[in-house]
């Protein structure tokens, strides 16, 4: 999935041989074919669209709102009362009536003055608007985990690549500076070999809009176009804790707490061992599922995966002792980090000093700064495509494993489960009519 | 005599483990017959421990090898009962498990049925046999627009070889949204065949389609490219260069011939550069570390 790309030295070395008239193209290439491209609007700013006003829709609608290189011009939602909450939000911040308001994302993408969109939907309407934005030659912010199912983060992949969009995931904890800290500890070596990580999650349900028990069904509000909402899902009918932020606690719309912060902590786990390119090569899990009720993602969980090198990665939620956060443990100690939160043994790793000749990682301003920084220069991301997409695969797959009951092998090369074809056939979903990639 | 005695020993032995499993066996039919007779009647929001039951009970024949035909044709028995709607979403969901070719009759029995379509292609979707693109083409023709639509997203995601054909005749529908879907289904499917059939369709349709087309175009080349079919990718990315109007189809074709130039990429990004579009030099630029 890696891009291949030109090094400076091949270029260099092939265009020697150009310049001594030793090659023509074939090639005729039409004027005009960039569009948008690296032109921003009359005003100078990076003009962006809104696609799912909600929860988390809203928090990256404050973060982008107060960014100077940005400037908020439409919203969509399926939900009119999150649509005009948000439309509210920014007319308030630009002192006018001008955002404009959709409940068709495609509507909004067919808009030729939105450079980019910020997707904030439930993780099952994740893949279709982020394809179609790609094709539609935006660039895109979306909200972690990137994909539902494990064939969608590929099909996102292959989208984003393909018309070469920049796109950030909203893993923005890679942002924050003490857990880049951490990663440098560890890139540079100052834990020895780093032989197991823990990577702690929450466990249960957590009831985020107090909808707990609400499963009885009924006629979905007037301003939910609840059809539309449960989109690719099978139909279902309406119930309040079906739908608004507690959607990802049932496996048709979201993974539960494994699936949620898969791409915070698993995501950091990656970027301290460099493994933002690979992934695990057996996966074991065992989940606690609910017997009955609405909510039927797993509340305790223990997913153990081992890498190519022998690495073993545990994400756990329910189990006193893995620790909520990111724990890379190795020969000569250990880190250990989460939201506000740095330790390590010995202590003395917590002052460490980086000279010249160490690893440094990707420094990024802020993330909504990052990614608006990065459509101006066309360079990757923080957290691009595929970096988000190898995030999620130990989610993807222990969710797999944890539901089969059984271990599966995984190559990370080819993507591809090894030996169990129930198991390769759970890496991607049916799509309800007329609902398609 | 002690002979004898050991024989009637061993033989009373070797009845009562038989009967033994019999009666195991009796007893775990059974029990699954009776949390199918519950499921039958499950409607959301009822108690689903039946369904948490029985899917444990199948997750456990899954990996013990065991009693599958048996758990397929009591699915597909209930399945064809007078079940409620979620018993059989629910029953979809296991069949997408264990089902083989002896359920792709049932299900594509539902499949005209507007209330089961999308729940039976749950199933028909991953099980492994030929029978279901075979029983899918068979009634695509006799299903409304909207059931179509699901089917050919169905063969799309199993990446039906045998239903290029077909498709493509869906993309010629005057209902947009069909056609379309039929559109994007070529790009999944893939292959010289899908090639072969966009190019004979991209001037018969109209440019929302077109688009889609030129989208599935780039997808096959992608694939030769990742197989590293390098002179077709070439052929793909060079074709819809030439060819589409569209600028963010033909940026991404251009991306997709610098990939697939290999060696001589250095020397096209070159010459692309010489060309006076500053735009155009931008995007070489892009591809160079």
């Amino acid at each position: 999935m890696k891009e291949k790309k030109v090094t400076r030295r091949e270029f260099l070395k092939k265009s020697s041989g150009a310049a001594l008239g030793l090659f023509t193209a074939p090639y005729i290439i039409p004027n005009n074919i960039l569009g948008r491209n690296g032109i921003l609007s009359p005003s100078n700013k990076i003009t962006l669209g809104f696609i799912g006003t909600g929860w988390q829709g809203t928090a990256n609608l404050d973060a982008f709102l107060n960014e100077d290189a940005a400037k908020v011009i439409a919203v969509c939602d399926l939900d009119t009362d999150h649509l005009l909450e948000a439309k509210e939000l920014v007319d308030l911040k630009y002192r006018n009536n001008d955002c404009a308001t959709y409940t068709n994302f495609r509507e909004l993408l067919s808009r030729q003055d939105i450079d980019a969109v910020v997707i904030g939907t439930p993780d099952h309407w994740h893949a279709i608007p982020s394809i179609e934005a790609a094709k539609a030659g935006k660039d895109i912010f979306c909200e972690k985990p990137l994909s539902h199912s494990f064939n969608e983060g590929i099909e996102m992949c292959n989208a984003v690549n393909r018309y070469d969009r920049i796109w950030q995931t909203g893993s923005w904890q890679r942002s924050i500076p003490n857990f880049r800290f951490a990663c440098e500890i560890i890139r540079n070596g100052r834990i020895g070999k780093v032989h197991t990580v823990e990577v702690g999650l929450p466990d249960g349900h957590r009831d985020f809009e107090g909808t707990f028990g609400l499963e009885s069904p009924m006629e979905p509000p007037k301003n939910l176009d609840y059809n539309t909402w449960l989109g690719p899902a099978p139909y279902a009918p309406y119930a309040p804790a079906r739908v608004h932020k507690n959607w990802r606690w049932n496996l048709d719309y979201g993974g539960g707490q494994l699936m949620d912060w898969v791409g915070h902590h698993v995501d950091i786990a990656h970027w301290g061992l460099d493994l933002d390119h690979t992934g695990p090569v057996e996966i074991d899990g065992i989940g606690e599922y609910p017997k009955t009720g609405l909510w039927n993602t797993a509340t305790k969980y223990f997913v153990t995966t081992k890498y190519e090198n022998g690495l073993i990665m545990k994400i756990a939620g329910g189990y006193d002792e893995i620790k909520t956060g990111t724990k890379w443990i190795g020969e000569e100690g250990w880190v250990h980090v989460n939201r506000g939160f740095l330790d390590a043994n010995p202590k003395s790793l917590l002052k460490e000093f980086f000279g010249p000749n160490d690893i440094t990682l990707y420094k990024s301003p802020g993330h909504a700064a990052n990614f608006l920084e990065c459509i101006k220069t066309r360079n990757k991301t923080l957290t691009p495509v595929d970096v988000a997409h190898r995030s999620a695969t130990p989610g993807h797959l222990g969710q797999i494993s944890m539901l089969l009951q059984r271990k599966i092998n995984f190559d990370p090369n080819k993507q591809k489960i090894i030996g169990d074809e129930v198991a390769s056939s759970m890496l991607g979903r049916s799509y309800r009519a007329p609902w398609h990639l | 005599m002690k002979y004898i005695f050991k024989k009637i020993a061993l033989l009373l032995i070797i009845l009562g483990v038989s009967t033994n499993i019999i009666s195991q066996n009796g007893k775990y039919e059974e029990r699954v017959q009776s949390l199918l007779n519950k499921i039958e009647n499950y409607e959301y929001n009822q108690d689903g421990s039946p369904l948490y039951d029985l899917d444990k009970i199948i997750k456990n024949a899954m990996n013990e090898n065991e009693n599958l035909d048996f758990l397929e044709g009591e699915l597909i028995k209930s399945l064809l009962a007078n079940s409620t709607y979620d018993a059989k979403l629910f029953i979809c969901r296991q069949l997408s498990l264990i089902g083989t070719h002896s359920s792709v009759t049932p299900l594509i029995s539902l499949i005209s049925d507007s209330h089961y379509s999308d729940i039976v292609r749950i199933a028909l979707e991953k099980i492994n046999s030929t029978e279901v693109d075979n029983g899918l083409l068979k009634v695509i023709e006799k299903v409304d627009d909207e059931i179509k639509r699901g089917i050919i997203a169905t063969l799309a995601a199993r990446k039906s070889y045998s239903s290029i054909s077909t498709i493509s005749e869906y993309v010629l529908s005057d209902d947009i949204e069909l056609a379309t879907i039929a559109a994007s289904a070529l790009g999944y499917i893939g292959g010289v065949e899908s090639v072969e059939k966009i190019k004979s369709l991209l001037n018969k349709v109209t440019d929302d389609v077109k688009k889609v087309l030129f989208d599935s175009y780039l997808k096959c080349g992608d694939e030769f490219l990742a197989l590293n079919k390098i002179e077709m990718a070439n052929e793909v990315y060079t074709y819809v260069l030439d060819n589409s109007d569209f600028t963010s189809i033909k940026y991404a074709a251009l991306k997709g011939l610098i990939n697939s130039a290999h060696e001589n990429r250095g020397l096209l990004i070159l010459n692309l550069i010489k060309d006076n579009n500053i735009e155009l030099a931008e995007v070489a630029m892009s591809q160079i570390e």
